[in-house]
């Protein structure tokens, strides 16, 4: 979860990581900026593991 | 279903909740209990609620003495019936009753807001409410009233119906009035930026009141208005908001205050009061 900063693939091995150890079905990363191209082409291939909730779907999705 | 005044922000949920229990037509006086934190709207509701279907609304306005309770109380309902005579009440089982006589054709709403600053003074109230709404008690059977116990201390509140509490079991109502959620909250400020809503709640949350009375309906409009808007209103220190924070604190030790169990009359000498400011005028007199 960052406000100020846009999220990238370094976030996501960041997650990973700690996914490692304590497993989890999905990975929500919450960003106040966005998020990079290359962690939305990730994202889309995850088959919804990988899950981006920025501005927009906080506040506008159900 | 009553409909809602026009100037109500959401609370679509409690104003259904509060209107089904209002107009029940159950045919006996019921008890229910709206609780929330301050500046939350719970007053606003409720005296929506009065005015909507005519019914009796009052307000403690602090701890008093329970005979100054009492008579002001009676002054409520003089104003309120028209009555050419004043309503004198010795003690609050005679008031309650009269209160229960209100409704005697049709269901309306009989509310006691700030409810704990009541019942600070006079501990014997909820036991006193208990029994006149004991089950097969004429008064009750004769009664429609819906008697709304109102508090901003949830814990108090809800401490009424628990355990062995004496009202326990007799509501037909637990309201509690929450914050705004995030969402809710941008619609209320009016906040179509995103961030910007997102920035707003982050400081202020939730809380309706703030907008109305502390800032004058002044909110920013656009994000590069925002930090502006923080450093001009949240942290100028004329502004009732830069002390929101401590008053909020205040008021909880306040309220818990409230519900700490105090010790029994015999060993009061002994008892050092370990919150000295929430309760030293009981400790004086």
């Amino acid at each position: 979860m960052k406000w100020g900063e846009t999220i990238g693939m370094g976030h996501l091995a960041r997650l990973e990581k700690i996914a490692t150890l304590r497993p989890a079905r999905r990975l929500l990363l919450f960003s106040g900026t966005g998020f990079m191209p290359q962690l939305e082409e990730a994202a889309r291939r995850s088959a919804g593991r990988i899950q981006l909730i920025g501005l927009d779907r906080l506040y506008e999705s159900d | 279903m009553i409909d809602k005044p026009s100037d109500m922000f959401d609370r679509d949920g409690e104003w259904a909740q509060l209107s089904r229990f209002v107009t029940s037509t159950f045919e006996r006086a019921t008890l229910g209990v709206v609780s929330g934190r301050r500046r939350q709207g719970k007053t606003f509701l409720l005296q929506a609620m009065c005015e909507a279907t005519g019914g009796f609304y009052f307000g403690a306005s602090e701890v008093v003495p329970k005979p100054e309770a009492l008579r002001q109380l009676g002054d409520a309902l003089r104003e309120f019936t028209g009555s050419p005579a004043a309503y004198r009440f010795q003690d609050w089982g005679q008031a309650i009753d009269t209160l229960l006589a209100l409704a005697t054709d049709r269901p309306i709403p009989v509310v006691l807001d700030e409810f704990p600053y009541l019942a600070r003074e006079s501990k014997e109230l909820p036991s006193v409410i208990q029994n006149a709404l004991a089950p097969r008690r004429t008064q009750r059977l004769a009664s429609r009233a819906r008697l709304l116990l109102c508090g901003s201390s949830i814990s108090f509140m809800s401490e009424l119906l628990a355990g062995q509490a004496p009202l326990r079991g007799r509501a037909g109502l637990e309201l509690i009035v929450a914050t705004f959620d995030f969402r809710v909250a941008a619609e209320y400020w009016g906040l179509r930026d995103r961030r910007l809503a997102a920035l707003v709640y982050f400081v202020l949350g939730g809380t309706p009141a703030y907008r109305a009375e502390q800032l004058d309906g002044e909110t920013p409009q656009r994000v590069e208005e925002f930090d502006d808007w923080v450093i001009g209103h949240v942290l100028n220190p004329a502004n009732p908001l830069f002390r929101e924070v401590r008053m909020l604190l205040a008021e909880r030790s306040f309220q818990t205050s409230f519900t700490t169990p105090r010790p029994a009359r015999a060993t009061r000498s002994t008892w050092r009061p370990s919150a000295p400011m929430a309760n030293s005028s009981r400790w004086a007199r």
